[in-house]
């Protein structure tokens, strides 16, 4: 979690009410502030007001009632088109159009701001990339080529495109699988982490809501309920409503939102060996580390400038003198951004109990023991929280 | 026989007159469509009155046969070509507003929502994405719109406005079945040719998408 967040609020609502011109009203007294660069994360069940809250912001949706300001101005004052310019908006499935290739479509707002051609094309080049679809390869396609991950990724390119101050998501991941959601969401994470964007992030999905969100805004009938950062919610509910929906009373329902760099992993004393060494100096090692292994004790390989190169298994009949490269495997890892849920994950797929912390670089951040994560949970249920979070 | 003397040079003028009939009619009735289809479609038209009417005299339209429509067109308007245009515009105008705006609504509400919410202004949104989108189905109104044009202005000739029908007409009166031929025929080629190379416009105007 990147703490509590201060200072000049990016978006407030005020008092915010809608009713629809048939008498419903959606949203009703709504004071929210979201801080810059924060993730804030809107959920409810449906009919609860969520989305057009997010509608409100960029003034898809008029407010009838109260104000809303983005950077201190009131939003009725502005151009709806220059504001929605500024704030990108990512929707729930098929929001590509149809009719443009890839590329045309993560132009649409660098166009409409009527950048010069080549800063465009530069633009749409460097937004494709930063989701992973190079525009050499994704550029000319149509969105039907597309699968529903790759859809969603275009529609971030395209929301990153205009370099707006916001994005606004409207259940960004709601219509792929499972396992592309995961990626999906660690993706986001990590653009997050690179671009320091302010995002406003609906969803309906509490451990989705749990790892996106640096807090997290329940609401029920148009109303918002609580708001407060993730660990918060679960451990001091305002209300029957909100622990029953967070899940206040599953110790597990923290895995989804606690990272492993908060666990925190363990960085000294680690059974890692340089690529030269033998098998006699990695036994010796793991005797002294007092680490725990599954059913075959192992080393983890580092070359020379600290990338891992994999595991060696100690188990497997060699002699003292033969060198530990011989017997190198791949590692399973996780990033220290992943969630202590996915990590769990890898552990079972896997196998193992230990594992691998590792950055984008593939250098060691430390390793995410089992025993770590049972100490987690058994804090969890003293109430004590994780480590990080006061 | 009438047909012997009946030269080439006959049948292509009047063929000639009976496109330009048709392509007037078509043209004025497109640029109504589609202003008129524009127009009911925008959100704010949403729940009043003049989209209601527009479907009401829409299907009024479909129940008139065209020959009543020419015949109550020459009471007001008298007989020429300027009643025959008129006359069949009223008729194409009907399968054509039909799928424009069946068209405009068709487009789906997540991609008229990303357009707005990306900041598209209104006509950019409509010129950028709705017509592109809708392009398919106002094409195929428009084929169904000039084929049935190119049929009923055969029936214009009875009020004076010339064109194939002529042929067709002067044919049965003089029981000259050849003649009703030399008129038919062309009429209904021009009719299949013009479907046909209307869906080539299509399929060159729409892309690969």
């Amino acid at each position: 979690m990147t703490g509590v967040f201060s200072g000049e609020p990016h978006i407030v609502l005020e008092n915010v009410g809608k009713t629809f011109e048939n008498g419903a009203a959606a949203v009703r007294g709504l004071s929210l502030k979201v801080y810059r660069g924060e993730t804030l994360v809107l959920i409810g069940p449906s009919g609860c007001g969520k989305t057009t809250t997010l509608r409100l912001v960029n003034r898809l949706v008029e407010p009838t009632e109260g104000r809303i300001l983005f950077d201190g101005e009131n939003t009725l004052d502005m151009n709806p088109d220059r504001l929605r310019q500024r704030m990108g908006y990512v929707i729930q499935g098929i929001g590509l159009f149809p009719h443009m290739s890839v590329e045309d479509n993560v132009a649409v707002v660098p166009r409409l701001k009527k950048m010069p051609r080549q800063a465009v094309k530069e633009t749409v080049a460097r937004c494709l990339d930063l989701v992973g679809l190079p525009i050499q390869a994704w550029g000319k396609r149509w969105p039907r080529e597309l699968s529903g991950g790759q859809r969603q990724r275009v529609g971030v390119a395209r929301a990153l495109a205009g370099d707006p101050e916001v994005i606004l998501m409207d259940e960004p991941f709601g219509a792929v699988d499972p396992l592309t959601r995961e990626v999906l969401q660690d993706e986001l994470l990590a653009l997050r982490e690179r671009l320091g964007k302010t995002i406003v992030f609906v969803t309906h999905d509490i451990h989705e809501a749990m790892k996106m969100g640096d807090r997290v805004a329940v609401m029920k009938g148009g109303e918002l309920v609580q708001v407060g950062e993730p660990l918060a919610l679960l451990s001091r509910p305002a209300d029957n409503f909100v622990a029953d929906f967070v899940g206040a009373d599953n110790h597990l329902a923290m895995f989804s939102f606690v990272k492993v760099k908060d666990v925190p992993p363990r960085t000294e004393n680690l059974p890692v060996v340089g690529e030269r060494a033998t098998f006699g100096e990695a036994l010796d090692l793991v005797e002294r580390t007092g680490i725990q292994y599954g059913r075959r004790r192992s080393v983890y390989v580092v070359d020379a400038s600290g990338r891992v190169l994999g595991y060696a298994d100690l188990e497997g009949i060699r002699g003292k003198a033969d060198p530990v490269r011989a017997a190198l495997k791949p590692a399973p890892s996780v990033a220290p951004e992943s969630s202590v849920h996915d990590a769990l994950l890898r552990m079972v797929e896997n196998g193992v109990i230990n594992l691998l912390v590792l950055d984008e670089n593939r250098r060691m951040k430390g390793l995410l023991t089992f025993g770590d994560l049972n100490r987690l949970i058994e804090n969890q249920r003293r109430g004590e929280g994780c480590t990080s979070i006061p | 026989m009438y047909l012997d003397t009946l030269s080439h040079e006959v049948i292509l003028h009047l063929a000639l007159e009976h496109l330009e009939l048709v392509f007037c009619a078509c043209l004025a009735a497109f640029s109504l469509a589609l202003s008129i289809g524009i127009w009911v479609t925008r959100p704010g038209m949403k729940g009043r009155t003049a989209p209601r009417l527009v479907a009401q005299v829409l299907f009024l339209g479909q129940a008139v046969p065209s020959l009543a429509v020419i015949g109550l067109v020459m009471v007001v308007f008298g007989t020429g070509a300027p009643t025959a245009i008129f006359a069949l515009t009223l008729g194409a105008l009907v399968p054509m507003l039909r799928n424009v705006v069946a068209g405009l609504r068709g487009v789906p509400a997540p991609v008229l929502d990303a357009a707005r919410g990306n900041g598209m202004p209104p006509w950019t949104v409509l010129v950028r994405v709705e017509l592109p989108l809708a392009l398919p189905a106002i094409f195929a109104g428009i084929r169904t719109a000039v084929v049935i044009a190119i049929g009923t202005a055969a029936l214009s000739s009875q009020i004076g406005a010339g064109g194939l029908g002529s042929l067709i007409f002067t044919g049965l009166a003089m029981f000259d079945m050849p003649l009703v031929l030399a008129g038919a025929i062309p009429t209904a080629l021009l009719a299949i040719a013009a479907d046909k190379v209307l869906g080539l416009a299509e399929t060159r105007f729409r892309g690969k998408w």
